[in-house]
């Protein structure tokens, strides 16, 4: 019964990634990135990080990707969503993959790993301790990077910054055609 | 070893070999940034699954890799926020979000 669970949520969360990769519809790419998310976060629960299986909810489902979806709505102006980037064809790229994930999946038989039974129990507590001894630095510095982060967002898309940079682009335009 | 698949340590490790792969191949042959960002976003998950799985395997759990997973959720996400942002300040601009047709920095 576990077994069959987790068959059904490994395939998910693969097949989201591959839906992810090989969609021609942005919209489709986007919900398979959410199956994959929502399917990652089961497998956390598989492995007993409950706090982890939580925050990969919260954070990226409920988060990031409606950020995404909203990023999609608001520039669907742009036409040609999937058009394959020209300095690197299909077969080269999955050239690439194949061997990397070969290579990978081959060091991790040949690596001799020892492996012990997983023991399930709370997590959160444990966590907490390590954030806030071995870890106080880290999460003092992540602090400061969220503030940066909501800092630089809002300045990069304050309205007349935006309206200076395409006036500047409509100027160097006019000087290339005048130029000619 | 017990010979159930969801608790041998393999499986996830590749199940994180082809999330991670398919994330790669996204970021390789996409065009369009908002695809590259997604293909950034399964890279990351591919790596915080490989943190947990080798913290869970062990004779006791080693909480470490639960923090460096949270710490991956995070980075991604502010991540997430920044590249949007430029994403749309770019879209603002030229009304494209393909990565060719910002090459202004091109020598």
């Amino acid at each position: 019964m576990k077994d069959a669970i987790f068959i059904l949520v490994a395939v998910f969360a693969v097949g989201g990634a591959l839906l992810t990769a090989a969609s021609q519809s942005i919209i489709n790419a986007a919900l398979g990135l959410l199956l994959s998310l929502i399917s990652i976060a089961a497998l956390y629960i598989f492995q007993s990080a409950d706090f982890v299986a939580i925050s990969q909810i919260l954070v990226y489902v409920g988060g990031v990707m409606v950020l995404l979806l909203f990023s999609i709505m608001l520039s669907s102006g742009s036409t040609d969503f999937f058009k394959n980037n020209p300095a690197m064809k299909v077969f080269p790229a999955l050239l690439i993959v194949v061997v990397f994930a070969g290579l990978a999946i081959y060091a991790l038989f040949s690596a001799n790993l020892t492996f012990y039974p997983g023991q399930y129990g709370p997590s959160t507590r444990e966590i907490g301790n390590l954030f806030l001894k071995d870890y106080i630095l880290v999460f003092e510095l992540v602090s400061v990077l969220i503030v940066v982060m909501l800092v630089g967002a809002g300045v990069m898309l304050r309205k007349e910054l935006v309206r200076k940079a395409v006036a500047s682009d409509g100027d160097s335009k006019d000087e290339k055609e005048n130029k000619k | 070893m017990t010979s159930l698949l969801s608790e041998n340590p393999n499986s996830y490790l590749i199940i994180s070999v082809l999330i991670f792969s398919a994330g790669m191949f996204t970021v390789l042959t996409r065009k369009n940034i908002l695809a590259i960002i997604m293909g950034i976003e399964l890279m990351l998950n591919a790596s915080a699954l490989n943190f947990i799985t080798f913290s869970f395997f062990r004779k006791s759990t080693l909480y470490s890799g639960h923090v460096f997973a949270i710490l991956i959720i995070v980075l991604a996400a502010a991540e997430a926020v920044v590249a949007l942002a430029i994403l749309l300040a770019i879209f603002q601009q030229r009304k494209s979000v393909m990565t060719d047709d910002i090459s202004d920095m091109k020598g």
